[in-house]
């Protein structure tokens, strides 16, 4: 089998010329990014640098100066944020969003009952829905949380609750995922277990993965995008972004890459 | 497992003390025990109701006693154009609680889609106080109503009546109320544990994460918001029924205040804790005024209190976890 | 037009009382993100001090001066005693309990000064009316409560813009992690702010008092008012408060003027009444749909 290339894949979202400022601040300038299907795109770059900028604006929360977002060929620059989702826009937040006095199933289950918007049904339970239930142990199951389907999010560790903020993305069967740090503030074990989970995932979804942790970008990524003040200065394989005098300099600060 | 079946019990003890009541009160030979039962009744289905959004939904609607006096109005209203013959925009008039009943919460209804639209533009404190703005225009207009009182209140001849029912009888009147009690209570915890509800109470505990889910939250919001005005509206149309008599009093913000003091000293999110709350919030109000005159410099302090340490209220331990 | 003009100056000083009210409300819910209802009774407590010093020592000037310190004290009581514990809360509980401190604040005053609403005269020096265009003249306690408004609304943009508490104001409105960052004592600045609050309602209490009747619940009917003044201006903002104060204030008196008169020239006399009642009354409260269509956050809000 032919080596997996990006290149010969259709683009899943294209973001075209965005730019968006605050007062002085350029947060995002005039950004151009393709990610496509099957593939996994990391996005880096240093603190400050506009990458949850550029998330929450794929996301529809804040919208852009200039600059359009298509996902799956379709314009969605203007597009509410709910509606984005429904087209299958699944993303994890870098701070987690979960219903903390929800189990765990329960926030996976709202996630497939909430697919074309949720429902007005007032009668039926969907607790009762076996079918539902039983897809929503599966995600537990693949993230790693099958044994604590049954405890409130809110009880769960920190590290546990990054996995159940996979499994609710998951639970959509997202056509793109986006995952804001997805390791952030994980211990080294939870890291090489989350790094595992990620590589399950890669070439079942496109996914864009901003995280600061290098090794698990290196080990992952297809493609990897470098942010700095809002510009995107590069965009190539992991063994060019390596190799880059420009990123070294802007970013990886010369430090031998690992 | 100790919980569980210490909350049946206290359910069904609860449960015995609401059917019991007339015939605890028949020895006492007090009719007033009968009709503090019947105000309790009456007060735990708008508590139940406010429930809905103040614990699942954490949409603080200090405007409630609208509703309340809105129900009580409507029944009031047609009962007096009934009365007097003079007709209301052309209809004659109906005592049927089976035509004004329904009559009333459909006004109660149209009034929260109106308000609900408006005030659901905003949230958090806004919220709060456009609810009670909104209320208080509500009380105001009822005052401004000379031809049915004004200030001081229409009297109703008679109660309404329902084919094979007595109301006019006490004890009889009671029991519809427990029965209308029960249902909508049945019926709330039925919306709760629903696909609607879970979408409801994901809003309340993490908007972002429902908006990234693909949820729109304004049209679930309006629709708990209704459906809590018409429980609120049938609470008030009891009322009308019960006291034959209704005044803008019953639109006032300390109404409004009231409630919301029933749900959280009751325990917010639980349901069956307002009903309990609405029977100590009454039973309390009645002991202390029979005490003194001056027994607000009692309950005042009391409501306080209930905000600063009773985070879970009455049935909060029992009713722990929330429903979901 | 005379008739307008006097009415407009009602309006202006209506909209001077309720921004006494509506800027302190609006800076403690900005600055401190508490919904204080108890608002309403530092304005009744001001009106009461006022009225028994004015009554026991004859002198308008003791009677501003035991509104102010009545009322301020009373409100840096009830941070420190109840509110202070609440700010991390949700706003369900602050409502509660500044609810059951309203039903204390009525009875305790009824009980200290009676039951019967004391009255209070225009004092000496502003009594009469001034003669402020032929065929207008307008009484000189309403002028001087205009005036107090506007010092009032000089004296807050002064603090507000060119003073260290006024600069922690800003920044606590603004962020605030940042003023805890500063090192400054957060508390004694909060305490502070609420007890300027409550003098500004001692104020707004002691001007209305020969002008309205000072009863029980006076506190609570002005209270909602102020709600939407500071919605119609926008939550937080001083300068909203400002303009939410001089709409509702016109809107409410030009409407009592004129609502029935325009509606007697096309309805039957009677309909007009009913209807006309309820419009009047309904009026500032439709304003406040009015803004909340075209701007929710209100017409000046104080971020972004």
């Amino acid at each position: 089998m032919a080596e997996w290339s990006a290149q010969q894949q259709a683009p899943i979202l294209a973001i075209d010329g965005l730019r968006k400022a605050f007062g002085a601040l350029v947060a995002t300038d005039d950004v151009t990014l393709d990610i496509r299907a099957g593939e996994l795109h990391a996005l880096i770059g240093p603190n400050g640098a506009g990458k949850s900028t550029l998330i929450t604006q794929i996301c529809g929360e804040l919208k852009p100066d200039a600059g359009r977002i298509l996902f799956d060929g379709r314009d969605v620059t203007r597009l509410r944020p709910h509606l984005r989702s429904r087209l299958g826009l699944g993303r994890t937040f870098q701070i987690t969003q979960l219903c903390p006095d929800f189990s765990a199933i329960e926030n996976v289950l709202l996630s497939i009952e909430t697919r074309g918007g949720g429902s007005f049904d007032m009668v039926s339970n969907p607790r009762g829905n076996a079918g539902a239930i039983a897809s929503a142990r599966e995600r537990l199951a693949e993230v790693g949380l099958g044994d604590l389907a049954a405890r409130r999010a809110e009880t769960l560790a920190h590290g546990q609750r990054r996995q159940l903020e996979i499994a609710v993305a998951l639970a959509r069967e997202p056509r793109l995922l986006l995952l804001d740090e997805p390791m952030a503030g994980l211990g080294p074990e939870e890291t090489a277990a989350m790094t595992r989970l990620l590589d399950g995932l890669k070439r079942r979804y496109a996914i864009l993965l901003v995280e600061h942790d290098m090794a698990a970008v290196f080990a992952l990524a297809d493609r990897v995008s470098v942010l700095v003040y809002g510009r995107l200065i590069f965009t190539g394989t992991v063994a060019e972004v390596r190799s880059d005098p420009q990123v070294r300099a802007a970013y990886l600060g010369g430090e031998p890459a690992c | 497992m100790m919980t569980s079946r210490l909350r049946l019990a206290v359910v069904a003890g609860g449960l015995f003390l609401l059917l019991a009541a007339p015939f605890l009160a028949q020895p006492t030979g007090s009719a007033g025990l009968l009709g503090l039962a019947n105000r309790i009744a009456i007060y735990a289905i708008a508590a139940v109701s406010l429930d809905l959004i103040l614990g699942y939904g954490a949409l603080v609607s200090f405007g409630h006693a609208m509703f309340f006096g809105l129900g009580g109005y409507a029944v009031g209203i047609v009962a007096f154009h009934t009365g007097s013959g003079e007709p209301l925009l052309g209809w004659s008039g109906s005592n049927a609680a089976l035509i004004v009943w329904p009559l009333a919460l459909v006004a109660c209804a149209l009034l929260a889609a109106i308000v609900g639209t408006l005030s659901l533009k905003t949230s958090g404190v806004q919220f709060i106080m456009i609810t009670l703005a909104f209320a208080q225009m509500v009380f105001f207009v009822l005052v401004s109503l000379q031809s049915y009182g004004g200030d001081d209140g229409l009297l109703l001849d008679r109660r309404n009546t329902l084919p094979f029912i007595d109301l006019s009888r006490p004890t009889t009147f009671y029991y519809v109320c427990i029965a209308l009690l029960i249902g909508w209570t049945a019926f709330c915890a039925r919306i709760v544990n629903s696909r609607f509800g879970l979408v409801l109470q994901a809003l309340r505990q993490s908007e972002r994460r429902s908006i990234n889910l693909g949820v729109d939250p304004f049209p679930f919001r309006l629709t708990a918001f209704v459906i809590s005005a018409i429980g609120t509206g049938l609470a008030g149309v009891l009322w009308a029924n019960y006291a034959r008599f209704v005044s803008p009093d019953m639109a006032a913000w300390s109404k409004s205040g009231e409630f919301i003091a029933i749900v959280v000293l009751g325990g917010l999110g639980t349901l069956l804790g307002p009903i309990a709350g609405a029977a100590v919030f009454i039973a309390l109000e009645q002991i202390l005024s029979i005490w003194t005159e001056h027994w607000m410099i009692v309950m005042g302090p009391i409501l306080t209190l209930v905000a600063l340490f009773g985070r879970r209220g009455l049935a909060g331990r029992l009713f722990g976890e929330r429903n979901g | 037009m005379i008739l307008f003009i006097e009415q407009a100056l009602n309006g202006l000083q209506y909209g001077s009382m309720l921004f006494l009210l509506a800027s302190g409300l609006t800076l403690i819910f900005g600055i401190m993100g508490v919904i204080n209802l108890t608002h309403g009774a530092f304005y009744m407590v001001g009106a009461y001090c006022a009225a028994f010093a004015v009554l026991s020592t004859g002198s308008f000037l003791v009677g501003i001066a035991a509104a102010l310190i009545g009322a301020g004290l009373y409100a840096v009581l009830v941070e420190v005693a109840v509110v202070q514990w609440l700010y991390r809360r949700d706003h369900l509980y602050q409502v509660l309990a500044t609810l059951g401190l309203i039903l204390f604040t009525n009875e305790a005053v009824s009980m200290i000064f009676g039951r019967r609403p004391p009255l209070m005269d225009i004092p000496p020096l502003l009594q009469g009316s001034v003669p402020l265009l032929p065929g207008l003249d307008y009484p000189l306690m309403r002028i001087a409560l205009i005036v107090t408004g506007g010092l009032v609304a000089i004296g807050l943009w002064a603090l507000v813009n060119h003073t260290r508490v006024g600069m922690l104001i800003r920044a606590g409105a603004d962020d605030r992690e940042m003023v805890d960052a500063l090192g400054v004592d957060i508390r004694r600045l909060y305490t502070l702010v609420f007890g300027l609050g409550g003098a500004l309602c001692g104020l707004a209490g002691v001007m209305a008092a020969p002008l309205l009747a000072i009863e029980i619940g006076m506190g609570e009917r002005v209270l909602i008012t102020t709600f939407v003044v500071i919605v119609v201006g926008g939550v937080g903002s001083v300068r909203g408060a400002l303009v939410g104060a001089l709409l509702v204030g016109m809107v409410d008196s030009l409407g009592r003027a004129y609502i029935p008169q325009l509606l007697l020239l096309s309805l039957p006399a009677t309909t007009a009444d009913t209807l006309g009642a309820g419009l009047v009354s309904a009026s500032i409260y439709l304003l406040m749909a009015i803004v909340l269509l075209v701007r929710p956050n209100g017409l000046l809000p104080a971020r972004g």
